[in-house]
């Protein structure tokens, strides 16, 4: 064999075990690094789906039984209660010793949160109802899922346009509120009040919406006006944790892929996505019957439509001015025609400028690894450099 | 004796007094229920009263109400609508029971007028149509005066 030759094989072999060293995986296979999440959320088979659904559905009519037996139980005008003082009526369903206490702190914290969301008188009036466990008078106890702190909402509707009801379990900050006696971390229990009123201070702010708004945030469970927030500027930190480890920059690509296509596409910075995820639910041939209970699902946060989703509307509030979103909330028209209008600009285009705020742009598609364009690049050009040099050195006899 | 009269009275004229304070509202009723009055004193011989008790309510835009009223025959009536301040278009239709148009003023305004006697004396349905509202709900009133 030539010696030439020998040089030849020598060099290719020499580059597949350089390949293989960079690539094939140690015996056994490489194990991910442990993911907190995948501790919490077990894997999604079509038998837990469905246990999920039936137990979201069973939520969802418990809280409605429980909203609903609140107000005929405590017997009071709440349009009146709520508009004496412009600001929201408490209501504290619990042991004489928790409302004694609990009443003056948590009137005293609405009231500021109420004023810092910019609201006064309101033509729909907020009437906040807050279970403390050991009641009685909502017949039964809470489940236990439902501990956590979470709210549910009743609706303005024909029998009643001028009251929202919020109805609140006494979650952490609560219970712990009537433990230590003192209200520990304020900022925090306030933030959590005022997330509380979700869709009610909408409603407060800006009466109820027209037909269109209206269907369009029934149809997706009002997922995007769970958090008014109008009041201050997103925080990266709180929205994306969920998404991504901020210490390594890693994606937690197992809860991207959770959300649905049009909300991963938004992710990856396409503006038609944006724009499919916002318009999602929008009907145009209007059914008269719409639920009036809202309750948001148990890890609601892992099914919505936008990230982060509960702040949008609240974002394009504080974006395009009262004025503005009064009108689109009004507006008799199309709901991509009025958002249009009052975002002044393509819903798509705004839409992935907004998600850019919070989330950086999500890489998707088929992508190299940078090491491996690396070394590809690296093996190019020592092959180009060998046949370079073996062309120099070639004589033709 | 004098003492416990004069307190009589006080509790008299406190327990007269309080159900129209009550019933004052909101600022957007109240707006309702002040532009009814401006309408009466406008509209109505000052010796005679409404015809029926005013109406009042809460729409939102594109929603309607309707409620009845029974009118005399022979006797001139003007039936009057008005919306609170974010109320920018009120329609009001009268109507047989059998849903038959009689008067409407769907002009836009909001400020509807229906001016009419009635041939026969019976019920009758008045409908308010709430054609436009800045921020739902609106106030909305109805009188009947009688002219």
């Amino acid at each position: 064999m030539a010696r030439g030759m020998r040089l030849w094989i020598a060099a290719a072999i020499g580059a597949c075990l350089v390949i293989a060293v960079a690539y094939l995986p140690p015996r056994g296979g490489v194990r991910e690094p442990p993911s907190p999440f995948r501790l919490m959320l077990p894997q999604l088979t079509p038998a837990r789906l469905r246990a999920q659904a039936l137990a979201d559905a069973w939520r969802a009519a418990a809280a409605e039984v429980r909203l609903q037996e609140s107000r005929a139980r405590l017997d009071i005008d709440l349009a009146r209660l709520g508009s004496a003082n412009g600001g929201p009526a408490l209501l504290i369903d619990g042991p004489d010793s928790a409302v004694s206490f609990l009443g003056p702190t948590l009137r005293a914290e609405l009231e500021t949160t109420w004023r810092r969301l910019g609201l006064g008188v309101t033509k729909v009036a907020v009437v906040v109802v807050v279970h403390v466990p050991g009641s009685g008078l909502t017949g039964g106890a809470a489940p236990p899922e439902e501990r956590g702190g979470g709210a549910a909402y009743l609706l303005p509707d024909s029998t009643d346009r001028t009251t929202c009801v919020v109805v609140l379990q006494a979650g952490y900050w609560i219970l712990d509120l009537l433990k230590t006696r003192r209200l520990r971390w304020a900022g925090q229990f306030r933030t959590n009040l005022k997330d509380s009123f979700g869709p009610c201070a909408f409603y407060a702010a800006y009466g109820n919406p027209s037909k269109p708004v209206r269907h369009w945030l029934a149809n997706r469970n009002f997922d995007l006006a769970l958090s008014p927030v109008w009041d201050e500027a997103g925080n990266v930190e709180r929205t994306a944790w969920w998404l991504v480890d901020s210490r390594s920059g890693r994606w937690w690509w197992e809860m991207i892929y959770r959300l649905s296509p049009s909300t991963v596409g938004c992710l990856a910075g396409r503006a038609t996505e944006c724009k499919g995820a916002v318009l999602d639910g929008v009907d145009y041939a209007f059914d008269d019957s719409l639920p009036r209970v809202v309750v948001p699902g148990r890890r609601w946060w892992l099914r919505q439509g936008l990230v982060p989703g509960e702040r949008y509307l609240a974002d394009v509030a504080r974006d395009v001015g009262h004025d503005r979103f009064l009108r689109f909330w009004n507006s008799p028209f199309p709901l991509d025609t009025s958002l249009a209008e009052a975002l002044k600009m393509p819903i798509g285009r705004w839409t992935e400028r907004w998600e850019r705020r919070y989330v950086q742009r999500v890489p998707l598609g088929p992508a190299a690894p940078r090491s491996a364009s690396l070394l590809a690049m690296l093996l190019g050009a020592v092959a180009v450099t060998t046949v370079a040099l073996t062309a120099q050195r070639r004589q033709v006899r | 004796m004098t003492r416990l009269r004069t307190l009589v009275e006080i509790v008299v004229l406190a327990l007269l007094l309080a159900p129209p304070l009550r019933s004052q509202g909101n600022r957007w009723e109240r707006q309702v229920r002040d532009q009814l009055q401006r309408a009466a004193a406008t509209l109505q011989n000052a010796r005679s009263g409404p015809a029926q008790p005013t109406r009042t309510g809460t729409l939102n835009a594109e929603e309607s109400a309707s409620f009845t009223v029974t009118l005399e025959a022979g006797v001139s009536f003007d039936i009057v609508g008005v919306c609170d301040n974010d109320c920018t278009s009120l329609g009001l239709t009268l109507a047989t029971m059998s849903n038959n148009d009689i008067a409407a003023d769907r002009t836009g305004e909001s400020f509807p007028v229906l001016h009419l006697s009635p041939t026969v004396t019976a019920s009758y349905r008045v409908k308010v149509l709430m054609k436009a509202c800045q921020m739902n709900p609106c106030w909305y009133g109805v009188g009947v005066y009688r002219k």
